[in-house]
């Protein structure tokens, strides 16, 4: 008996004639002293102490509700546990016994498999021989539907990106601004009035959107209003590197036909912080509310990065302990960082960061710097080396870059043409100077384009140089052995410096001799630069300091 | 070595191109006749640029892509022309020689022939280096020959949209005049996008959104 009298949690006798007292909400227990057969052992069920409180089975790495009564009792007794709804009993489970406890898994299903709604239950265990109940407890049981609707991605280094060719169209520009949430779920149209935010009519969960990796256009849907998928989606975002993350989780519930149903209301439930973030005000769990983490890295560098959340939850009875729910939500999210805002001289679409080519350039520089000069090095090198272009050793003609007539101001990229190599891969100076500089804008490098001119002549004579596409130095570029430029263009930062993807220059100090160096300006000094590529470096004009128009 | 080599490009910049005394102006050349019917013209580009060419994508039946670009100016008058053409010479950075079996002063080799013809200016490039350029140029130059005479119409495109769309939503934009293509720009908060059934304007803000349109149609004149 005093080892009975010991446990004080035990709220009440059983065959006293009285029901038992109120018990709080999630535990409940009740003994029935062993009346013969083993009078020395007094059979107890105690409510569980690390009880779960709430769970939501439908949480991915969700398996089994785990029920543990610790328990004494003699081993002629049988254990069992059952779920019961409205008296009802739901679910007989198969307890376990052990020295010390009564214990069973739930997977959160009724007796057919079916899974139960959302709402209370009550855990039962009981303890019995041939002659009946001899002991009892209770717990308190709460089916929670948990889930994240929306993610925004929140800082101030966050770049718009744009699609170019939506649904396949050329020009067909999709921008998503800084102030979309990237990520989201919910019911489309199509998927029958019963569908909710986390399911579909059937009651299965909605799967979670994969990181979109269409380079070129947004999912569609022919019923939004922009034509863009906007019920289900996980776009890739971009920022500034050295950005912090916020983000914004929109919390909610619901089970299909039932959208208001599945919000704890019995016990508390927070959301714990996924690793590698930490948490920003308030982490209770409430519908429709939001839930704010804040990236605890930065966004390193100019590179392509996979981020995975696994978001999970905890629950406690009131003044209890937090306890984790089993499961969870993972998300994943694909970010690209960018050394900068998108820097062009123009304001208006398409005007940004194209996706395609901030993956390019993510692809190139591997996440190994955020240097602006750096970045356009890899840039020009990824350009001169990976894109499998050719000078036109014919003539020297542009086949995606324009001038207004008689300027060399104003310079014109079809860089939408060029994506496509529509046409071709040969490329001229005004080309390569275009293509790197636009590269560059876009991931938020600021280089413009400069033409060299000779100051009187039309032209200038070269040293030997190894032009884009080809693998051996030439005394001339073109296939008639003229040794000139009427013209070249070139790109640089607003230091002077220059970058030029066209051709490598014989960087041994004798470029007008064999042997040869490549050596790609990367930063090279003007007049480096000028000494290097011609034997009239003194007579040449640099002129023009802009960006390039896109299209 | 470069003075001699960059003659000819030099004179052709310096004097462009003098127009010979029978030079007439053309109301426009039409894209279908512009090359043999063997060359199926799949896609336009028309620049937003003044007196830039409008740049058209033909294919042979086998082609998966287009394989001669041909870029075309209907030009006000057979200056606009040659303006054009010295316009390729420029911003050329090698040199352009005297292709075989074009027509009377056209430039180029065998993947590039460039001429102008009354008021029109035609520039071909082969990208599969299958075609035979000199040829086409002749076949060009006869579609401008044939042409109706007459000025060009002066009178310029506008664009539209049907109602002022919502933030986030896209309308469609509705041209003045037929056209063979089209290039549509908008300044402010939204932006205009081709679909497969035309421009549309998608608004990403409120406020006033100003709608720039170029128009090329089927005589490929800018309007």
């Amino acid at each position: 008996m005093g080892r009975f009298v010991a446990l004080a949690f035990v709220v009440s006798l059983a065959g006293c004639g009285d029901d038992p007292p109120p018990v709080p909400i999630g535990a409940a227990a009740v003994t029935v002293p062993v009346a013969d057969a083993v009078p020395d052992i007094l059979p107890v069920l105690q409510a569980p102490v690390d009880l779960l409180p709430a769970a939501d089975i439908e949480l991915e790495g969700f398996e089994q509700w785990p029920l543990r009564f610790p328990a004494r009792f003699h081993q002629t007794l049988e254990c069992a546990i059952a779920i019961e709804r409205g008296g009802e009993i739901v679910r007989a489970l198969d307890a376990t016994r052990t020295a010390d406890t009564c214990e069973a898994s739930w997977d959160g299903r009724g007796d057919g498999g079916a899974r139960l709604d959302p709402g209370v239950v009550r855990a039962v265990a009981t303890l019995s021989d041939d002659s009946g109940e001899r002991a009892r407890a209770e717990a308190t049981l709460e089916i929670v539907r948990l889930g994240i609707g929306r993610i925004q991605l929140v800082s101030e280094g966050r770049v718009p990106l744009l699609w170019r060719k939506m649904g396949g169209e050329l020009y067909g520009y999709y921008v998503a601004g800084a102030g979309m949430a990237p990520w989201r779920i919910g019911p489309d149209d199509g998927d029958g009035a019963a569908a909710v935010t986390l399911e579909l009519a059937d009651g299965s969960p909605r799967p979670l959107p994969e990181i979109w990796d269409d380079l070129l256009s947004p999912p569609l849907d022919p019923g939004a209003a922009d034509g863009v998928e906007d019920d289900v989606r996980n776009l890739p975002t971009a920022f500034v590197a050295g950005s912090q993350i916020e983000v914004v989780a929109r919390l909610v519930t619901g089970v299909a036909g039932a959208p208001a149903s599945g919000a704890p209301a019995l016990h508390e439930v927070r959301v714990v912080p996924p690793e590698g973030t930490a948490l920003e005000g308030d982490p209770a769990f409430v519908a429709n509310g939001d839930v704010t983490v804040v990236a605890t890295d930065r966004v390193p560098a100019v590179g392509r990065y996979d981020l995975e959340l696994r978001w999970r939850f905890e629950a406690r009875a009131a003044g209890g302990d937090w306890t984790p729910m089993p499961g969870g939500i993972v998300t994943r999210h694909r970010l690209y960082g960018l050394a900068g805002f998108p820097v062009f001289d123009y304001d208006d679409v398409p005007h940004r960061a194209w996706v395609d080519v901030v993956d390019q350039v993510a692809e190139w520089v591997e996440g190994a710097t955020a240097d602006p000069e750096l970045v356009a090095a890899r840039i020009v090198e990824g350009v001169y080396y990976e894109l499998g272009l050719v000078y036109d050793s014919e003539r020297g003609a542009s086949f995606y870059s324009s001038y207004p007539r008689g300027s060399w101001t104003g310079a014109s990229f079809n860089a939408t043409r060029f994506m496509e190599r529509d046409n071709g891969s040969v490329v001229n100076c005004s080309d390569a100077a275009a293509i790197v500089s636009s590269f560059s804008n876009m991931v938020g490098v600021d280089l413009r384009y400069h033409i060299l001119t000779h100051q009187w002549e039309r032209g200038f004579d070269l040293y030997y140089l190894q032009a884009i596409g080809s693998d051996s130095f030439a005394a001339s570029p073109f296939r008639s052995g003229n040794p000139a430029f009427s013209y070249h263009a070139v790109t640089g930062p607003p230091d002077g410096s220059f970058f030029d993807a066209t051709l490598a220059l014989d960087g041994d100090g004798m470029p007008w001799a064999a042997p040869h160096e490549v050596l790609l300006a990367e930063g090279l000094p003007a007049m480096d630069y000028l000494s290097a590529l011609s034997p009239e470096a003194e007579q040449i004009r640099i002129q023009v300091d802009e960006k390039v128009r896109v299209r | 070595m470069r003075r001699l080599a960059l003659t000819m490009a030099a004179a052709l910049a310096a004097v462009p191109f003098a127009a010979p005394a029978s030079a007439q102006v053309r109301e426009g050349v039409s894209a279908r006749a512009l090359l043999p019917a063997a060359l199926r013209l799949v896609d336009v580009d028309v620049p937003e640029e003044p007196h830039a060419p409008v740049r058209l994508y033909y294919a042979t039946e086998a082609d998966q892509r287009a394989s001669l670009l041909a870029d075309v100016l209907v030009g006000a008058s057979p200056e606009d022309a040659r303006a054009a053409m010295a316009e390729l010479v420029r911003t050329t950075s090698g040199a352009l020689g005297a292709p075989a079996g074009a027509p009377a002063g056209a430039v180029g080799d065998d993947e590039l022939v460039a001429f102008a013809r009354d008021n029109v200016f035609v520039a071909l490039r082969s990208l599969s280096r299958s075609h035979d350029l000199a040829a086409l140029a002749r076949h060009a130059s006869a579609a401008i020959a044939a042409a109706r005479p007459g000025p060009p119409p002066t009178a310029a495109s506008s664009a539209h949209v049907a109602r002022d769309p919502q933030v986030g939503e896209a309308v469609p934009i509705v041209l003045s005049a037929p056209a063979l293509a089209a290039h549509v720009t908008a300044r402010g908060p939204g932006y205009a996008r081709r679909t497969p059934s035309g421009w549309v304007l998608a608004r990403t803000a409120e406020g006033p959104i100003d709608l720039a349109v170029v128009v090329v149609d089927e005589l490929l004149r800018r309007r």
